[in-house]
């Protein structure tokens, strides 16, 4: 009996320690296999002439998700806004990226495409299009809920150009677990590896996170708020994050994109002081300060002062601005088409109503474009986030001007990017297939000047272009 | 030998004649300048500025020149503009105060009044003004100035353009005059000081240098500056006219309607509910006639005299203008109102943590507001009610615990009355074109 308890003992302390019994260059090589690196053509618009680009290579360290070739990424690779509530934009200047390709850790190459990308997770996809000899090996992400601080935890990135992308395995240990408004680990960092989206391992040697760019805040004002910028640790998203993105991932497509789940408004905190004095109930909540022309809020009948106390059943104690991002990606989190629940205060009284999210409309950047190189211009159809942007009627016709070229006709004019083109020769614009057709016409009719309208935000102003 | 004996005398009458022409040139400054110089006073504000949320005071110097026997002076806007102070010091070293009658951010031009009484001998030595409009291109000029309490400097130049032109946007706006500009040395000490011709008349005052650019000064035109002067001395206060629109020029209109001769200004931006959109101006019109005044503008030099016109037109009563549309003559009415954005000085909310202002017209624009009702916030005390309450600087201020805000002495009303009851502040603002809502945290005891 005594004998039987002993070697049951011993089985249990051989399984625990088997368990146990990773190093820590088992766990590297286990993993070493499934990161790759990803290089890609970045292509920024040439301010010489439209329509050609100046390619940048570019590298990102790689995690294989899937054994047919589905590699993730950082959302970085792919700055491009797809719809109008994304946080990426900016990429006046930046063309679609490019030639991706994956170069796993035997030294093999397969070429790749972007499938699409989440910009709240921070991750984008690519699809290996090369056929694949063999099935890769994936990584396969745990829970990680019971991941505590002060426990071990090991990162595998790639080292940069300079240490010809070698492996980079550092031991660190988790210094902090943040919820708001994300679940994200911290840790102390002093090594800087080639790009975000390395591999976070944990002390079982079980994948249980990847590593995100850090986001800095500069608009700090006060002394005590730049201690907050100055950031020199590493964020690690758990995977709970993304998991269910490999699973279904998000994919891009040019035409019918259908953007994140889109609510419409303008918002900020219910303060405790605003709270008191409009006598709201509960703690916190979100003030509407703008309703969207033709967006779901103002389907859902939302008013310019209407305070949101719950959304989709859940309570809203929001009491700061800083606290809006955890609610704004709860909407971007939500199912588009579906009727949710919304708490309001108007008028002294608390109201339930429904509201239906629907997909975000895409952004200028993916906009229909023409260009029209002998003037040196690019415009684009209008898309919401302009007329959102210049408080414009969405009936309102034009073209909005993407990209200049400074030496050429329209540059020395004088017309600038972010106008929108209204008439040309005092002719009204339409659509951007009005424009290309009326702009065509009037090149052939050999006018010495062509006469544009162009109205940026309050502003008309009229350019003359010389048509020669 | 003859001919030489001759060359030697051309020679010598050209050395002759030379120098005489050069102690000619001496002594005409030299006169210029004595006609001048003991007019010269340093003027050493002390003015309130806000910074950070808060009112603070500070001392600046400029120039500045007597220019009647009252003891009235001339000096810059920027040199003057809410000083709660003034200090003198006139050429024979005495130290007296000045009161501010009045100045004016457009033309950069303010008038002090020296408190003669405390001069045992109230005479005091003043300066003749010129006509600006009689400058030439390559006139010999001085610029004199008073950089330093005693001292006093002359600097000689040329009038290198008197049609200096800036776009009405930046720091150097002046709607509505041209420059003189010169190479004669302008240094923020001498700011306000005279331009004087030869003949020791006042041509211009000086106004701005270009830093990092050599021999670049620029000065207001006397004859804007007598006409400013006047209006402010008679009011103390210049008001003018608005309607509400842009012009540009027509240069390149002429050669796109492919009409060399062509005359008037292109209507650009219409403001919404203007006296110009009431009037039925289009953007895209041709202003050809304001009364009984001819418009052209063929070159954006043209601009500032028409909006002077137009800044000159009687308030509130009906002006025929005739314009051009699409080949057709039109005839319309423009009833100008008085100009909504007033230049006052910034008012300092101590207790909320804020410092405000009298609308802006950029802050119109940016705004985009639906009127000028409203007053704007330009600066917030950091860690006060305002910075905590997320009040940031261009917000516009609309409503006050329900109470609408028309201007800065409704809300100064409005803040005094507050004060009293230390009952909470409830702002309806208007931020980035769109609604803003704060009760202000807390109170400070100012």
């Amino acid at each position: 009996m005594i004998k039987y308890r002993i070697a049951i003992l011993f089985t249990m302390m051989l399984g625990s320690f088997s368990a146990m019994s990773q190093t820590p260059t088992e766990i590297f090589q286990k993993f070493r296999p499934s990161i790759c690196l990803v290089q890609f053509y970045k292509n920024i618009s040439s301010q010489a002439q439209i329509g050609s680009y100046i390619k940048v290579k570019q590298k990102r360290i790689g995690l294989i998700a899937r054994e047919d070739g589905l590699i993730m990424v950082n959302s970085d690779v792919y700055p491009i806004s797809l719809d109008i509530l994304s946080t990426d934009g900016a990429s006046y200047a930046s063309g679609e990226p490019s030639d991706f390709k994956v170069k796993l850790h035997d030294g093999k190459e397969y070429a790749a495409e972007f499938i699409g990308k989440d910009e709240v997770a921070q991750v984008a996809f690519l699809q290996i299009t090369d056929e694949l000899p063999e099935k890769l090996p994936r990584i396969d992400f745990r829970d990680t809920g019971d991941i505590a601080v002060g426990e071990p935890v090991y990162v595998l990135e790639l080292l940069g150009e300079s240490y010809d992308f070698e492996p980079l395995f550092t031991a660190y240990t988790i210094n902090a677990v943040v919820q708001s408004p994300r679940r994200k680990f911290l840790i102390k960092n002093d090594v800087t590896a080639l790009s975000a989206g390395g591999l976070a391992i944990s002390a079982a040697g079980k994948a249980i996170g990847i590593t995100l760019r850090v986001d800095f805040d500069f608009s700090f004002q006060s002394p005590s708020e730049f201690e907050e910028f100055r950031r020199d640790f590493l964020e690690i998203a758990p995977s709970e994050s993304f998991r269910g993105l490999i699973e279904n991932p998000p994919v891009f497509q040019r035409a019918s994109h259908m953007g994140k789940a889109w609510f419409g408004i303008g918002m900020q905190a219910l303060t405790p002081e605003l709270q008191a004095y409009w006598k709201v109930p509960g703690e916190g909540g979100v003030v509407i300060d703008r309703v969207y022309p033709e967006s779901p809020a103002e389907k859902a009948g939302l008013k310019v002062r209407d305070v949101i106390l719950s959304f989709d059943g859940e309570p809203l104690k929001i009491q700061r601005d800083e606290e809006l991002k955890r609610f704004r990606e709860k909407i971007t989190g939500s199912v588009a088409d579906k009727n949710l629940a919304l708490e309001i205060f108007r008028d002294g009284k608390v109201r339930q109503e429904k509201i239906k999210l629907k997909p975000a409309p895409r952004a200028i950047d993916l906009a229909e474009k023409y260009q029209l190189s002998e003037l040196g211009l690019e415009v684009r159809e209008l898309t919401l986030d302009i007329l959102y942007d210049y408080s414009f009627p969405l009936d309102t016709k034009g073209v909005y001007i993407y990209q200049i070229d400074r030496a050429a006709p329209a540059g020395m004019g004088g017309l600038e990017v972010g106008s929108i083109i209204t008439e040309v020769n005092g002719r009204p614009v339409t659509d951007l297939a009005g424009f290309e057709g009326l702009i065509n016409e009037i090149l052939a009719e050999n006018g010495k000047k062509i006469m544009f309208r162009v109205q940026m935000r309050r502003e008309t102003q009229f350019v003359f272009v010389d048509a020669k | 030998m003859r001919i030489i004996l001759l060359l030697l005398g051309v020679f010598w009458l050209q050395a002759v004649l030379g120098q005489s022409g050069e102690i000619h040139l001496q002594k005409q400054i030299l006169l210029a300048r004595d006609q001048v110089m003991p007019a010269l006073v340093h003027v050493e504000p002390v003015i309130q500025i806000f910074s950070r949320g808060e009112k603070q005071h500070t001392l600046v110097t400029g120039s500045g020149v007597i220019f009647s026997r009252e003891g009235y002076v001339l000096t810059n806007h920027h040199v003057a503009a809410n000083a709660t102070k003034v200090w003198c010091t006139l050429s024979n070293k005495q130290r007296i105060t000045a009161t501010v009658v009045g100045s004016d951010q457009s033309t950069d031009i303010a008038v002090l009044k020296l408190n003669l009484e405390e001069l045992e001998d109230p005479n005091v030595p003043f300066a003749r003004l010129g006509d600006s409009d009689s400058l030439e291109v390559g006139q010999i000029v001085l610029a004199l100035g008073s950089p330093l309490g005693l001292s006093r400097s002359v600097s000689m130049g040329v009038v290198s353009s008197i049609d200096r032109y800036f776009p009405n946007r930046g720091s150097m706006v002046s709607p509505y005059n041209l420059w003189i500009q010169t190479d004669a040395a302008i240094n923020p000490g001498n700011s306000g000081g005279p331009l004087i011709n030869l003949a020791g008349d006042v041509v211009g005052i000086n106004a701005r240098a270009v830093f990092f650019a050599e021999n670049l000064g620029f000065a207001i035109p006397i004859n804007l500056v007598k006409e400013i002067a006047g209006e402010i001395i008679e009011g103390s206060s210049v008001k003018r006219a608005w309607i509400g629109c842009d012009f540009q020029e027509i240069q390149d209109l002429r050669e796109y309607l492919d009409k060399p001769a062509f005359e008037g200004a292109l209507v650009a931006n219409v403001e919404e509910n203007s006296p110009a959109a009431k009037a039925g101006l289009q953007p895209g019109d041709v202003l050809q006639q304001i009364g009984d005044t001819p418009v052209n503008a063929v070159y954006e030099e043209d601009l500032p005299a028409i909006r002077k016109v137009i800044a000159g037109l009687p308030i509130g009563e009906k002006t025929p203008i005739q314009v051009w549309r699409s080949d057709q003559k039109l005839r319309l009415n423009l009833t100008a109102i008085e100009e909504p954005f007033k230049d006052d000085p910034e008012f300092e909310a101590a207790a909320w943590g804020m410092v405000i202002k009298g609308l802006a017209w950029h802050i119109y624009r940016v705004q985009m507001l639906p009127d000028f009702q409203g007053v704007y916030v330009t600066s917030v005390k950091p860690g006060g009610p305002s910075d905590l309450s997320s009040i940031r600087n261009g917000d516009v201020i609309r409503k006050i615990n329900g109470r609408s805000i028309a201007g800065d002495s409704d809300f100064k009303e409005v803040y005094a009355s507050l004060q009293k009851n230390e009952a909470p502040v409830y702002l309806e603002m208007i931020r980035n074109g769109y609604p803003y809502f704060a009760v202000l945290k807390g109170t400070m005891t100012p």
